[in-house]
């Protein structure tokens, strides 16, 4: 039980393992190399799906290419639904593979490796990613100077300037932090309701709610938030509004 | 230092007083928030008998989603009891005291508010259910996004907590030092109650009128986030205090 947050320190300027008090620049942890070769685990094995079911199209699709079909068509029917229909389209790529990418980093804990969402970089680098891509759609829409216009002068002009910008920024540790959280929330109750058991049978159900269930709807609430919050920034035109409401 | 004999005692002990306010306060907000979707699920029995596995399955989910604040709050308290702590000096055991109690505040308090708000999410899904089963879907979208940012709060709350409990507590940086650290967990603590039990409604409204009317669903959701947004800005104030309190005085 001792060895929770127990960190290990490699150094690469002169390759070997070294203790907390010589750290440089160049130290990288033990929790980093992990999360590096599960996230290569998932790009490969994310890689080699699409390849294997996507080389040839059918028009009377096997089982594997109906799921990869189903997956594709109801995260575009989201990005449609939120942010119309040229631009929901655009975004389809982007929103879809972020929640398949961040579903299989939930999963891939079950399997033995560690889960690379458990450590706070990854979420943070994909919640600044989100932010980023945001505030450029915003941008686009009420133009460069209209984004920070409104943030100066609403709802209270000039005083509430810092408070906005505070509130915009409060987004990237929200969505990414719940992530990291949930997940991290999970492992640690593994951890110790395994060393409480012995490691008997307990555990297999305990990876099965953390791991699958909390790990589907995480993976689930942060697209849907990072879409939530491109679509913020955007203004539907009158034909999409309309076409949302008689659907 | 005064009681220095006492070093290892006394950073002990707060560690489990910590611990202890952690999760004792932790679980009030789960406890509060689960008992909703349990009250809708057996009103919705008694009104559509035939969709009772439905409705049950719904309020399971709703339940494990609502317990989410208190996990966080087990997580801080784990880490309170078994993360070896840095070395205990005769410099800086009353920094390393203060801190334990602090995080352990901040996690604590922060955990009851979303605890309650994501639970009126799950209570109005399963009402919304099982007035309209056709509509699971739908509902369990909006019940997702909004109790996840009803969540928000027990997330600050988290953050500020490992923030104060991942410090440097290398030396001995004054009294006022010690105040500012149980004073950003109380702050981010307290402020998080109002905010989490706030962006339920919203997020409970905006479940039961998807439920009644499924094809307007994401215009619900945009002002849904909208409400709650506003509505959490006094959070993100809290939130900054703390910030300003852990690394500027």
């Amino acid at each position: 039980m001792g060895d929770i947050g127990k960190i290990e320190l490699y150094d690469l300027g002169t390759g070997a393992w070294i203790e907390a008090s010589q750290r440089t620049w160049l130290t990288i942890t033990s929790k980093d190399l992990n999360t590096l070769l599960s996230t290569f685990v998932v790009m490969i094995l994310l890689l080699m799906v699409g390849w294997l079911i996507g080389r040839n199209p059918r028009l009377i699709p096997s089982y594997p290419q109906l799921f990869l079909e189903f997956i594709i068509g109801f995260v575009d029917d989201l990005c449609k639904e939120s942010l119309g229909k040229e631009l929901g389209r655009t975004f389809t790529s982007f929103i879809g593979t972020l929640f398949v990418f961040l579903l299989l980093c939930n999963y891939i804990g079950v399997v033995g490796f560690e889960e690379p969402t458990l450590d706070i970089n990854l979420p943070l680098g994909l919640g600044i990613l989100g932010f980023g891509i945001a505030v450029y759609q915003a941008m686009r829409f009420k133009g460069f100077f209209g984004y920070f216009w409104e943030l100066l002068m609403e709802p209270i002009p000039i005083i509430m300037f810092p408070l906005n910008v505070i509130g915009e920024l409060s987004k990237i540790v929200s969505i990414s932090f719940r992530l990291f959280g949930n997940i991290m929330g999970g492992a640690v109750i593994i951890q110790v309701v395994s060393w409480l058991v012995g490691y008997i049978v307990l555990p297999i159900g305990l990876y099965g709610f953390f791991g699958i269930f909390v790990g589907t709807i995480q993976a689930f609430v942060f697209t849907m938030l990072t879409l939530a919050y491109i679509a913020q920034g955007v203004e539907l035109g009158e034909e999409d509004e309309e076409e949302g409401q008689l659907t | 230092m005064i009681y220095a004999e006492y070093a290892t005692e006394i950073v002990t002990g707060a560690k489990f007083l910590g611990a202890g306010l952690a999760m004792g306060f932790g679980a009030m907000g789960a406890g509060l928030g689960t008992f909703r979707s349990a009250t809708a699920a057996v009103v919705g029995m008694s009104r559509q008998p035939s969709q009772d596995g439905l409705i049950l399955r719904t309020m399971l989910i709703t339940q494990a989603v609502t317990e989410s604040a208190s996990i966080f709050a087990l997580v801080v308290a784990v880490l309170l009891l078994f993360v070896p702590l840095p070395a205990i000096t005769e410099q800086n055991f009353w920094f390393l005291a203060s801190a334990m109690i602090g995080t352990g505040l901040s996690m604590g308090l922060g955990a009851i508010g979303s605890g309650i708000g994501m639970g009126m999410c799950g209570q109005k899904a399963v009402e919304g259910v099982s007035r309209n089963p056709s509509s699971l879907g739908d509902v369990q979208f909006v019940h997702l996004l909004g109790s996840a940012v009803a969540g928000n709060p027990a997330v600050f709350a988290l953050v500020v907590a490992l923030l104060i409990f991942f410090q440097d507590f290398s030396s001995w940086p004054g009294l006022a030092k010690c105040m500012a650290v149980v004073g950003a967990g109380a702050c981010t603590g307290f402020g998080a109650i109002g905010p989490g039990i706030g962006c339920g409604f919203p997020g409970a409204e905006a479940c039961l009128a998807t439920a009644k009317k499924p094809q307007l669903r994401m215009t619900m959701v945009r002002t849904m986030l909208i409400a709650q947004a506003v509505s959490q800005s006094t959070c993100v104030y809290c939130l900054v205090i703390s910030l300003l309190l852990l690394f500027t005085v």
